[in-house]
C-alpha cells in the first residue's frame, strides 16, 4: 500500500530503544504487592484515587520511594507521629517495599504499561460492559448482534465463533481481535438513529473510536513526536467523550443504595398518601402515579450520576503511556502478551517433556 | 512510506523473509495464484463458475485488452478469438504484504475466490480486497485505494500470437465510496457501496490487488471498511 501515513517528516525524532529495568510481574494486584502500596494507587505517582479516571492535565508528583524508606524508619524509631497518615494519603501500606536498598533501581519505573492488562483485559473490558449497557437502553442489541454474526475472516484475526453475549469470561487474544473490530460493528448497529438518539450515538461512537485508535497507536514498534501527538490526543477525546457512558458503570454498593432511597422514597410518600382524604378521582390517582415514578426515576439517576465514576487503574496507566515511550522506547516490548505465551513454551512444554522428578534442572 | 525504523533504512541487503513460512528470497516475494479448479478451460465455463453473464465478461475482456500496452502482450481484441483462449480458474491469490514498520518481513495474505463453489464445507467465500487502479489523489480518504470483491482469478494464455504471454487476471465488483470517500466525523469510518452506473464489475491484472480488505455490510447495497484491522491499515488510511 502506498499513502503518506501519519504525517511524520524523514529525520523526525523517533523513540525507540532499550529500556531501563524490567520486572516480570503481570497485573496490578501484582505490582501493589511488590511495591508494598495500597490496592487501587497507581505505582508510579501519587494520583488520589478519586481522580484516576480523569484530570489529565494534572501531573502528579512522581513517587519517591527512598522518602518512604526515610519516614518508615523513623516510624520504626517511634520519631514521626503523623507518619501513618502521610503513608494513608499517598497509598503506602509499608514503608520499605522488596526493591529498597537495591542500587540503581528506582522502583517507580518498575512499573511499565501492559497492553495486555492495561488495555484488552483492563479499559475493554469496561468499555464492552458500558457498549452492552448503552446498547440495552437503546435497544440496538440485536443490530449489534447481526453485525457481529457478519465479520469476514482476515489474516490474523480470528472470527468469533460464539456472540458476543454468549461469552461469559473474555480471554486476552479475544480482547484484542474484538479491538479491532468492535468500532465497525458499534457502527454498523448504530446506523439508523432517530433524532433523540442522534447526539448520543455520535458520542458513544467517537469515544469508542478514540480508544481503539489509542490502543493501535500504543502498539507502534517505533515513535515520532508526531505519534506521540495522536497517542496523547485519542487519550483526551476519549476522555473527553467517557461521560456518554458513565450511567452504566453502577457499581453494586450504588445500586443497594439506589434501591434503598427508593424503598425509603415509597414508603414517604405512601405515608404522605395515607393522610390525605381517601376519595379521589381515578385521573389523579393516575396523575399522582405518574409523579411518584418521575420522582423516582430522578433520584435514582441523581445517585448514579453523583457516585458513578470511571476511577480505576487501568483507566489512568494510560495516561502514562507517552510519557514511557519517551523515556524507554515502545510499549510493545514490555507487553506481557509475548511474556504469556513464552511461559507455556518455555515452561509448561518443558515440564511436559520432562519426566517430572527434579524438572527444574531439566526445564533449563 | 514513512514510520520505518533508521536501522531498516540503513540496510543494505535486499534479503526478506516471508512471515510464517521460515522461507528467505532475495527481493520482494510475488503474488502466485493457487488451487487450481477443475473443468475450466475458457472463458464460457469461468462464467459458470462465478454466475456471471458471459456478455459482462466479454465485454470487460475487451475493455482491458484496449487499455493493456502493447509490451504487455495484449490479447486478441477479437471476442470469438478470446472466447476460444484457454484458460485456468483458481480459488485464491497469494498477496505478499510488507509488514508494518519493517520492510524485510513480508506477510502473506491468502484471498479465496470460489465463485459459486462452497468452501470447507460452507458457503462460498469470495473475499474483499483493496485496489490500487488509479493515483493517490482518487477516493477521498482512502488515497487512490479501492474496495471490491474477488469473483473469479483466472490465467488465460494467448495462443493466436507467436510471442504468446500468459495474462493474470483478477475478476472484480468494484466499489464506491460513499461521501466522497470521507471519514464519518464520529467514528471515522469509511463507507463504500454498489456501483450504480454500469462498470461494477471489472477486470485487472492481479499487481493491482494489494491486500486483503475487511468490510463489514451496513444495510442494503453499502459496507463500512474496517481500516483499524491492522497496524499497516490503520497507518495508511486516516
Amino acid at each position: 500500500m502506498t499513502g503518506a501515513g501519519r504525517g511524520i517528516e524523514a529525520g523526525a525524532r523517533r523513540f525507540r530503544g532499550p529500556g531501563g529495568p524490567v520486572t516480570n510481574t503481570t497485573d496490578h494486584a501484582e505490582h501493589t504487592t511488590l511495591h508494598g502500596i495500597g490496592g487501587k494507587p497507581c505505582p508510579k505517582c501519587e494520583v488520589p484515587c478519586k481522580d484516576l479516571g480523569g484530570n489529565l492535565r494534572e501531573v502528579y508528583e512522581v513517587r519517591d520511594y527512598a522518602i518512604y524508606q526515610e519516614k518508615a524508619r523513623q516510624l520504626e524509631s517511634g520519631k514521626a507521629g503523623s507518619t501513618r497518615e502521610y503513608f494513608r494519603q499517598v497509598g503506602v501500606k509499608i514503608g520499605r517495599n522488596v526493591f529498597t536498598g537495591l542500587h540503581g533501581v528506582n522502583p517507580s519505573d518498575l512499573h511499565k504499561p501492559d497492553l495486555l492488562h492495561n488495555i484488552y483485559l483492563g479499559v475493554f473490558k469496561h468499555m464492552m460492559q458500558s457498549v452492552e449497557g448503552f446498547l440495552k437502553k437503546h435497544r440496538q442489541q440485536q443490530a449489534f448482534h447481526d453485525a457481529w454474526k457478519e465479520i469476514p475472516p482476515y489474516l490474523g484475526f480470528s472470527v468469533p465463533k460464539k456472540a458476543n453475549r454468549e461469552v461469559t469470561q473474555w480471554q486476552g487474544k479475544e480482547m484484542r481481535n474484538l479491538s479491532r473490530c468492535i468500532l465497525v460493528v458499534l457502527a454498523s448497529a448504530l446506523r439508523n438513529p432517530d433524532s433523540s438518539q442522534h447526539h448520543e450515538f455520535q458520542i458513544a461512537l467517537k469515544c469508542v473510536s478514540a480508544l481503539v485508535d489509542f490502543s493501535l497507536m500504543a502498539q507502534y514498534r517505533s515513535h515520532t513526536p508526531d505519534t506521540l501527538s495522536y497517542l496523547e490526543r485519542y487519550l483526551l477525546t476519549f476522555h473527553q467523550t467517557t461521560d456518554i457512558f458513565l450511567e452504566f458503570r453502577t457499581s453494586k454498593a450504588t445500586r443497594v443504595e439506589a434501591n434503598l432511597q427508593d424503598r425509603e422514597l415509597r414508603e414517604q410518600i405512601a405515608n404522605e398518601r395515607a393522610h390525605e382524604i381517601r376519595r379521589t378521582s381515578a385521573a389523579k390517582r393516575r396523575r399522582q402515579a405518574d409523579q411518584e415514578r418521575v420522582q423516582r426515576v430522578n433520584q435514582r439517576g441523581d445517585l448514579k450520576r453523583l457516585e458513578n465514576h470511571f476511577n480505576f487503574i487501568q483507566m489512568h496507566y494510560l495516561s502514562h503511556f507517552s510519557y514511557h515511550v519517551q523515556r524507554l522506547g515502545s510499549i510493545s516490548m514490555y507487553s506481557t502478551e509475548i511474556g504469556k505465551p513464552a511461559h507455556k513454551d518455555q515452561i509448561k512444554e518443558g515440564y511436559r517433556r520432562s519426566n517430572k522428578n527434579e524438572a527444574a534442572s531439566q526445564i533449563l | 512510506m514513512r514510520l520505518q525504523t533508521l536501522d531498516v533504512l540503513l540496510k543494505a541487503e535486499n534479503v526478506v523473509e516471508i512471515e510464517g513460512t521460515g522461507r528467505e528470497t532475495a527481493a520482494a516475494p510475488r503474488r502466485i495464484l493457487k488451487s487450481r479448479m477443475k473443468n475450466v478451460s475458457t472463458l464460457t465455463t469461468v462464467c459458470r463458475t462465478c454466475n456471471i453473464d458471459y456478455g459482462d465478461i466479454m465485454e470487460e475482456m475487451l475493455r482491458f485488452t484496449q487499455q493493456t500496452v502493447a509490451d504487455d502482450h495484449p490479447l486478441s481484441s477479437d471476442a470469438s478469438e478470446l472466447g476460444l483462449l484457454p484458460v485456468e480458474q483458481f480459488t485464491q491469490l497469494e498477496i505478499p504484504v510488507a509488514d508494518f514498520q519493517e520492510t524485510e518481513v513480508f506477510h502473506i495474505h491468502r484471498a479465496r475466490s470460489t465463485g459459486t463453489m462452497a468452501f470447507r464445507s460452507g458457503g462460498p467465500r469470495n473475499d474483499w480486497v483493496w485496489i490500487q487502479p488509479g493515483g493517490e489523489d482518487s477516493y477521498g480518504d482512502l488515497q487512490g485505494l479501492g474496495v471490491a470483491q474477488l469473483l473469479a482469478l483466472f490465467k488465460i494464455r494467448n495462443v493466436f500470437r507467436e510471442a504468446a504471454g500468459v495474462q493474470h487476471l483478477a475478476l472484480l465488483r468494484v466499489l464506491d465510496p460513499i461521501n466522497s470517500g470521507r471519514f464519518h466525523l464520529a467514528s471515522g469510518h469509511i463507507q463504500v457501496g454498489t456501483r450504480r452506473s454500469r462498470g461494477q464489475i471489472r477486470i485487472h491484472d492481479i499487481g493491482t490487488v494489494i491486500g486483503q480488505a475487511h468490510v463489514i455490510p451496513m444495510g442494503e447495497g453499502q459496507w463500512i471498511v474496517n481500516h483499524r484491522i491492522d497496524l499497516r491499515t490503520f497507518n495508511e488510511i486516516y
